[in-house]
């Protein structure tokens, strides 16, 4: 970025020669107290994901056979939704930056529709674990595969409320292109729910 | 997108080797790449903050792989 950008704020310049509003460099994204949030939810995702390797190299046998018996549609339909709902965030943050508030709130409300969604295919997807006579107690690959997706699906519902939040704070006014960090910052957290789930999916529905 | 769907399509089809599990660790590291890259803006971003996200996702990759080459002898030094 040249040096000749206008510093509007600490997380935000206007482009020389323009007046387009790019995120400032060395920048943090949001403010410093999302980031201690979304490196411990990483360091506790990681913690999940080793528990998943011990058990894997010690149980091969139930590790390699237990993703054939998951419903791998439910897993790559919900990446896609993630993806998506991702996507719409970052739409969401480059129409704020560019003056269009109304634009951004629509792009959240489409990233929240993605995430219910996302809750009623892995509901969906639960309720078919069920019928196919999978339960947590089924085996250790299993108790596994629940204890993360839960405790992911869990992060995508409370992460979905601080999306309305954030759509109910740009109705009212309460950001600007030049003043968005509560936007960021809601935006980094559902990013880091996205990347945690980026590992979910191979480890539990396709390394057989 | 694509990306997930040709790891769905993995997930279906292919028979299980290193090879596979190579490709997998290398689209999870690229799609956390991706994601971080472009999505969260981390590109130009404070550098510890890309640093620790960056180093997650190339040890998590690593970690597939490892425990897919050396399971057995992991598994002889790592216990319960």
């Amino acid at each position: 970025m040249s040096s000749s950008a206008v510093v509007l704020d600490s997380n935000v310049v206007l482009e020389p020669g323009s007046d387009r509003i790019l995120p400032a460099e060395g920048r943090i994204p949001g403010n410093p107290a999302i980031w201690a949030a979304i490196l411990s939810e990483m360091s506790e995702f990681a913690v999940m994901f080793l528990v998943y390797f011990i058990a894997k190299i010690h149980n091969p046998e139930i590790f390699n056979s237990g993703p054939e018996q998951l419903n791998t549609l439910a897993g790559t339909l919900n990446t896609l939704l993630l993806i998506s709902s991702s996507f719409f965030v970052a739409k969401a943050m480059a129409a704020m930056r560019n003056r269009r508030p109304d634009l951004s709130a629509q792009w959240m409300t489409m990233a929240v529709a993605a995430a219910w969604i996302y809750l009623l295919v892995k509901f969906w997807e639960y309720k078919w674990n069920v019928a196919h006579g999978i339960g947590i107690e089924t085996n250790l690959f299993f108790a596994t595969y629940y204890y993360m997706t839960f405790n992911h699906l869990l992060h995508v519902g409370w992460g979905s409320g601080a999306l309305i939040w954030g759509i109910y704070r740009i109705r009212s006014g309460g950001y600007n292109p030049e003043q968005h960090q509560g936007l960021e910052t809601i935006a980094s957290y559902w990013h880091m729910i996205d990347l945690a789930w980026i590992v979910i999916f191979p480890l539990l529905y396709v390394l057989r | 997108m694509l990306v997930t769907v040709g790891s769905a399509t993995l997930a279906e089809s292919a028979e299980p080797s290193h090879l596979i599990t190579v490709i997998v660790a290398a689209s999870v590291a690229f799609k956390g790449r991706m994601v971080m890259d472009r999505f969260m803006e981390l590109r130009n971003a404070n550098k510890y903050i890309r640093g620790s996200m960056n180093l997650y996702f190339y040890v998590i990759p690593l970690m597939i792989i490892f425990v897919d080459l050396f399971s057995e002898q992991l598994a002889k030094v790592i216990h319960l």
